[in-house]
């Protein structure tokens, strides 16, 4: 008997799916989740709202607790590992949880109808009924309005204080036998779990240089306050965002760098925003396409700089005025 | 709700929430920056490796391990049908929390600031009725 019930209860939903009780652990399927073209565009429409989102083709987005690709899949970490194609061969997907909802996998390549339909709709577990309203409403919904985006919607409604709460359901998927590191395609890294670390990430050589004191001085800051904020700068005391972004930049690449060294194929950077943290233009728009990060943020960062010097002297002026 | 730590995922905690209905979300892992995901309980911990289940009381033990011919109904009743409450054997020693997250840590530094001030009143309240007394018995 297994020592953990979690464990005895994903061997008693894998037997339902024909895999034996004796097959070892390391022999069983490990989880994932399908992303589909729908569940993407759901996600750009969100983007293509907002003027500080990106929306274009090159748009990887960080996924969220309330998500259109499912709710709760943050739990389980933010690296999202794309795998390739092959893996298709031995991996099967419903809609929902596989536990919980007791789901009824398809596999992934099947063209048979009746079996999408099943995976997507029925359900075996305690949750059935509401499992299966939802699945025919979404499917009916799909069909009608040509809304493939809602095939995943959930709501559910409690039962003591009659509120709905509606949300989306994953796609579920079971890998027979896991994967290998050779069928690992990329890696889509979370940029929030960037920005948590980059603090630390040394900018100094950038900014030794950065300014002069005679560019500081010629926005008529006198010689003290220019020789002080030479000082803020290199310590790290002044930051502004570009700064900020070169940090966030220069820790992606060593992220990136990491895996590659693995002999991960490729390590692109999930966004909140959908923000191409590899294109120059995400952080200013004029720049050319060939131009390289760290040059278009060197020139933001010095410009900033200057700036924050003509608003600290204007910002003296006036209150001596006043 | 009622909410029970029951392991945790590296700088993750992983609760399991006691009240909820059948349908609604059982588990919620806090992140190290207060932020609450509400989940499925089992459909969490039988996708993810690594858990530290904690194992120190009646109630994580009837959750965690595995149970026997005799228990399985009860156990399949409690988690996963939600039909049977839990037993009073098992919640006597149970420390269950009712905020989770950022929400919980303000909620606790409230309490902390209401508590100091009552301790702060009552001692000048003490203060005062001795200051009273004497007076009186002067008088």
């Amino acid at each position: 008997m297994e020592k953990y019930s979690d464990e005895a209860l994903k061997k008693s939903f894998e037997s339902v799916s024909g895999i034996p009780p004796a097959v070892k652990t390391s022999k069983r399927p490990v989880s994932g989740h399908v992303v589909t073209k729908s569940q993407i565009e759901a996600k750009r429409r969100i983007a293509a709202g907002s003027d500080d989102w990106n929306s274009g083709p090159d748009a990887i987005y960080e996924l969220e607790d309330s998500d259109p690709v499912g709710d709760g899949l943050t739990a389980q970490g933010g690296i999202h590992i794309i795998l390739r194609p092959e893996v298709a061969g031995r991996t099967s997907y419903m809609r929902g949880d596989a536990i919980s909802s007791g789901g009824r996998p398809v596999l992934m390549g099947s063209q048979d109808k009746d079996h999408i339909v099943d995976a997507y709709v029925n359900s075996d577990g305690p949750s059935r009924m509401s499992n299966i309203a939802d699945g025919v409403v979404n499917m009916l919904h799909s069909s009608i309005n040509r809304n493939e985006g809602a095939f995943n919607k959930t709501t559910k409604i409690n039962k003591k204080t009659g509120n709905k709460k509606h949300g989306s359901a994953p796609l579920d998927a079971q890998i027979l036998g896991g994967f290998r590191m050779s069928e690992i395609e990329g890696i889509h890294y979370p940029f929030s779990s960037i920005e948590k670390i980059s603090s630390v990430t040394d900018i100094s050589d950038v900014l030794e240089n950065i300014v002069s004191l005679k560019e500081i001085m010629s926005k008529r800051a006198s010689q003290a306050v220019a020789e002080q904020m030479l000082a803020d700068i290199k310590s790290g005391k002044m930051m502004t965002p570009s700064m900020k972004s070169l940090k966030d930049y220069r820790t992606a690449m060593a992220i990136r760098k990491k895996y590659e060294a693995r002999g991960i194929g490729y390590v692109l950077f999930a966004h909140p925003r959908g923000l191409n943290i590899d294109n120059p233009r995400t952080y200013d728009k004029t720049a050319s396409h060939r131009a390289k990060v760290e040059d278009v943020l060197k020139k933001k960062i010095s410009l900033e700089i200057l700036n924050a010097v003509k608003k600290y002297v204007s910002d003296i002026k006036k209150s001596r005025e006043s | 709700m009622k909410a029970v730590l029951v392991g945790s995922m590296g700088d993750r905690k992983l609760y399991y929430i006691l009240d909820a209905d059948i349908g609604d979300d059982d588990g919620a892992v806090v992140t190290s920056d207060g932020r609450v995901i509400m989940l499925n309980f089992f459909s969490l911990v039988t996708k993810t490796t690594g858990i530290k289940r904690i194992m120190n009381t009646p109630f994580h033990k009837f959750l965690w391990e595995s149970p026997d011919i005799n228990i399985k109904k009860l156990w399949a009743e409690t988690f996963l049908k939600k039909t049977r409450p839990l037993d009073k054997r098992f919640t006597e020693t149970l420390i269950t929390v009712s905020q989770l997250g950022s929400k919980a840590s303000k909620s606790r530094s409230i309490e902390k600031k209401v508590k100091s001030f009552l301790a702060e009143t009552n001692d000048k309240q003490k203060q005062y009725n001795k200051f009273s007394k004497l007076n009186t018995k002067d008088i």
